[in-house]
């Protein structure tokens, strides 16, 4: 403890002047009426007898006042273990703090708190620091970033919001965080800016450019309860087909995977059980596991990660989604165009009939142009179309990002689009049509068909799309032989735009009857499935529906954060998990999941000077004036209570 | 007569002295209360004895015999038979209202019992009685009386009494209650006075004993509580008087030897001058038997011959 004003200490003597005082005082004298007092000789006042110490409680109080009114005026400090930033000036500071309440938040820290609340504790421990005059923002960093509460001098106001926090399985955008508090800190008038950012720097990026390098706001990042090491093994999904359950498993490295098994539950009793197996020691790496059921599983329930330990418990379990039974996929086609000689549908529809039952084919005339049109098909093919309105474009663009998945395949009447039309999303570059084209396709690119790419090494096409601009090579699946791209595969928000720069007909090439045309359409199928339509979104995002949509939710689950925006209905989920809906009347199941890349725990370099001890200290000097005062209004109180029944104790009673 | 209520104005406590009229009947009624043979010594027909001259004697009766004899100024006394006037002088000042702890009754009430039974004793023997009164409210002097109504008369003044008044802020109270028995008492009377003698006037024992001249005779009894008598308090104590606004802070039990002292020095200031006149003091406390004081106070004033 230290004191500001130490010479008031010196007055701390003062504590025993009550009782000096009350033992110093004589008693008062017995009075009487003595009608001969002039015949009583007087005597000398100390011969008279002290006073006996009396109502040592009140003297006690008395006491404790005087001490904690020299101890208050005194100024006292305490050390202790909270967040603090430091003043180098007394100018008011405006602070926004970063909180990160995304999934990899769950861990645990040394001290058997989670990261969050070590996070949200030290918020509270900000605000409860701030003077007069300074003000508090502040943002969350699960992905997307989202200002909470705008800057504001109410620091109880802002308490009561970080008290509310909860943690979310979102991803972390910690730069978009910082992007809005810098944002937010420009339109304040105060000199001194600050943000705090209260992560586990864990964004999933850990080789991108330190956090904070473009701010210009001091940052500073405290690390303690932040930079507990550990691995973590996560289940991110399951989904069933048939007679098998397929989980997806990360782990942070191959030591968070030993010992540890994936396990299917029905009725809470593990019927199935297999070893997660080895992993790379080294790096982040994802394993899918399948389960084969026994023949009396009816409803496995959940998947479990058993055995072993980790530092996020949280994520060690996922719900079973269902077989995505008849996932409907649209096929527009002009028959005209693209027919078999023998007659029947376009080889499209043929084909994909021909994968089975878990298919449904819905032929489509024209691309549709609204998101109600879209949203009950799992996939979407489009033979060589002449190009997509805008109402098609933005139609087919908005269901893709709900978790769509559509295939293009681009021919003679797509490169001949007309004006107004466009191929977005599918390709953002114009294309041509060619026709001087590599017999077929680059078959060591192909790999992803399996063994029947090689069936792709001759085409005979009479032609090909050539896309006139540059191509990343990740978006490039598999390439003619060439080099140029033959098929693209794209992530477009939750769902996948595919690009095949072959038209499907037979006129244009063998493609059709190629198998790896099976197997293509096999897996833009399985990719559909998988995303299951809009049926499953990563935590962050949002399921939508119409606004006149009546969204129910079952009891007992996790409550969908509903809000509604631009006409449409937004529902939230902040936790992975399945969520039983009734959207107007019609019940369906819906999974949220974590986002793939969150589960890795590796931290994301800081800026130089972002963890200085000139930005602010885990130690604080805690000025204790405050609760002093309380202490000393408490005794005073106390005294007037006392004295309150030493009066109603002595009070005159009645004589008979 | 100090008219003065103020502060000092108390309300005279009974206590078992109450019925004042039953009670000095019965106080009397202890004594020989039948007709007694009136003696006055003084000019007469038959000797009395002699006895030493003290300045105011009449000189007709200075025996020059005695003085040839003896070298010594005497007077020869007679005895004859007359009535005999009885004025009962009652202290009602305000330390007359005092009642000590466990008292029957406080001063004022016992000196107004004392003076009921005179009364009601010189009433039955024929000779007429009259009141008068130091201070006190309420109070109502009784011209010499007597006849069948004259002890209700004195019962009712008494009664009615009521003790305050400070002397001490009024030196010259007590010489205006002695005026009318001056003027009234003629040879042969008796003077009684009732008080506690405490804040009388410095001369006031002077006073009273003047008055023993022209063979008049004079007791003064002198009422005290039994606490005033014995200072019974322990320890540290503030005393305060009820008349001149003394205080004392004082050790009670270091104190009482000297108080003691202290009374008596004053008791004796006026035992003195009642020697001197052949009379003497009666020192009474309000817990004695009220008829041994009337006793006594008879034996003074008649010789013992009631």
């Amino acid at each position: 403890m230290r004191f500001e004003y130490a010479a008031a200490l010196a007055a701390i003597v003062l504590v025993v002047m009550p009782f000096a005082a009350h033992l110093l005082r004589l008693r008062r004298p017995q009075q009487r009426d003595f009608p001969p007092a002039a015949l009583v000789p007087a005597s000398a006042p100390a011969a008279r007898s002290r006073s006996r110490l009396e109502d040592r409680a009140l003297l006690a109080l008395r006491a404790f006042a005087v001490l904690a009114a020299v101890v208050l005026g005194a100024m006292p400090f305490v050390r202790c273990s909270r967040l603090a930033i430091s003043r180098a000036s007394g100018a008011s500071v405006a602070m926004i703090i970063v909180i990160d309440d995304s999934s990899s938040m769950h861990a645990l820290s040394s001290s058997g708190q989670s990261r969050f609340d070590v996070a949200t504790r030290g918020a509270l421990d900000l605000i409860g620091g701030a003077r007069d005059g300074d003000v508090v923002g502040i943002v969350l960093a699960g992905d997307p970033a989202r200002i909470v509460l705008v800057p504001t001098a109410d620091r109880s106001a802002a308490a009561a919001v970080v008290r509310e926090m909860r943690v979310s399985d979102r991803a972390t955008d910690l730069d978009g965080a910082l992007s809005l508090a810098q944002g937010m800190l420009e339109a304040l008038p105060q000199a001194d800016r600050r943000i705090v950012l209260l992560s586990d720097l864990a964004d999933g990026k850990p080789e991108a450019a330190p956090i904070g390098s473009d701010l210009k706001a001091t940052l500073w990042a405290p690390r303690q309860g932040f930079d507990d090491p550990g691995d973590n093994c996560a289940l991110l999904r399951a989904d069933r087909t048939d007679r098998r359950v397929l989980a997806r498993v990360v782990c942070t490295s191959g030591r968070a995977a030993r010992g540890r098994s994936v396990a299917a539950t029905q009725g809470g009793v593990v019927i199935m059980q297999r070893p997660l197996g080895a992993l790379d020691d080294d790096r982040i790496t994802a394993a899918d596991v399948t389960l084969e059921l026994p023949d009396d599983a009816r409803n496995v329930e959940e998947v479990l990660l058993v055995g072993g330990q980790d530092i996020i418990a949280h994520d060690d379990r996922a719900p079973v989604a269902p077989p995505l039974r008849g996932a409907v996929i649209a096929v527009v086609s002009d028959p005209s165009a693209s027919h078999v000689a023998t007659g029947g549908p376009p080889p499209v529809e043929q084909a994909l009939a021909a994968l089975g039952e878990a298919v449904t084919v819905r032929p489509l005339p024209a691309v549709p142009e609204t998101t109600e049109e879209l949203s009950p098909l799992a996939g979407l093919v489009l033979d060589d179309p002449p190009g997509l309105t805008p109402e098609a474009r933005e139609a087919v663009g908005r269901w893709i990002e709900a978790g769509g998945v559509a295939l293009a395949a681009l021919g003679p009447r797509a490169a001949s689009a007309p004006l107004g039309a466009s191929l977005a999303p599918f390709v953002a570059h114009n294309i041509r049509w060619e026709t001087n084209a590599p017999a077929g396709v680059d078959v060591k690119t192909a790999a992803m068909l399996g063994p029947s790419a090689s069936s792709l090494e001759a085409l005979h096409p009479s032609g090909r799309v050539v896309i006139e601009g540059p191509v990343a090579d990740d978006v490039a699946a598999v390439r003619w032989a060439d080099g140029a791209p033959w098929l693209l595969r794209r992530n477009v928000g939750r769902g996948m735009a595919m690009t095949l720069t072959l038209p499907m007909s037979l006129e244009s090439s063998d493609l059709a009857v190629r198998p790896a045309f099976l197997a293509l359409l096999l897996d833009l199928v399985e990719s559909a499935a998988s995303k299951g339509g809009s049926r499953r979104i990563d935590v962050g995002g949002a399921w939508s529906f119409p606004s006149t949509s009546v969204v129910e939710q079952a009891k007992g689950q996790e409550a969908l954060e509903q809000h509604v925006v631009n006409d449409r209905r937004r529902a939230t989920p902040r936790l992975a998990g399945r969520y039983d809906l009734r959207i107007d009347g019609v019940a369906e199941a819906r999974f949220a999941t974590i986002p793939e890349r969150e589960i890795d725990l590796r931290r994301r370099k800081l800026v130089e000077n972002a963890t200085s001890a000139s930005a602010g200290s885990n130690v604080a000097w805690v000025d204790l004036s405050r609760y002093l005062a309380l202490v000393l209004l408490a005794v005073l109180a106390g005294e007037m209570v006392l004295r309150f029944l030493h009066a109603w104790r002595d009070r005159p009673t009645a004589s008979a | 007569m100090s008219e003065s209520a103020g502060p000092l104005l108390r309300k005279v406590e009974w206590g078992r002295l109450q019925p004042l009229r039953v009670k000095a009947r019965t106080v009397a009624e202890g004594l020989f209360a039948g007709a007694h043979r009136s003696r006055r010594r003084g000019p007469g027909v038959e000797f009395g004895g002699h006895r030493a001259y003290v300045p105011g004697d009449d000189l007709r009766w200075i025996d020059r015999h005695a003085l040839m004899r003896h070298d010594k100024l005497v007077v020869r006394e007679f005895e004859t038979e007359t009535d005999r006037v009885v004025h009962l002088l009652v202290d009602a000042t305000a330390s007359m209202g005092f009642a000590g702890q466990g008292a029957p009754a406080d001063k004022v009430a016992y000196a107004a019992l004392i003076a009921a039974a005179l009364a009601r004793v010189a009433l039955a023997s024929g000779d007429p009685v009259s009141l008068d009164w130091i201070g006190g409210v309420g109070v109502r002097a009784v011209p010499p009386s007597s006849g069948r109504d004259a002890f209700e008369h004195i019962v009712g003044a008494l009664e009615a009494v009521r003790a305050t008044g400070d002397l001490g802020a009024d030196q010259h109270a007590f010489d205006r209650a002695l005026q009318p028995i001056a003027r009234r008492s003629r040879r042969g009377s008796v003077i009684v006075l009732l008080s506690d003698l405490l804040d009388l006037p410095p001369d006031a024992p002077v006073q009273l004993a003047a008055l023993g001249t022209l063979g008049r005779r004079l007791a003064a009894v002198q009422v005290l509580d039994r606490e005033e008598r014995e200072l019974p308090y322990s320890g540290s104590v503030r005393l305060r008087s009820l008349e001149g606004n003394v205080v004392v802070d004082t050790d009670a039990d270091g104190a009482r030897a000297h108080y003691y002292d202290r009374l008596e020095a004053h008791t004796r200031l006026w035992a003195a001058p009642l020697a001197a006149r052949g009379s003497r003091l009666v020192r009474a406390t309000t817990d004695l038997d009220p008829v041994e004081v009337v006793r006594e106070i008879l034996d003074v004033v008649w010789g013992g011959g009631a």
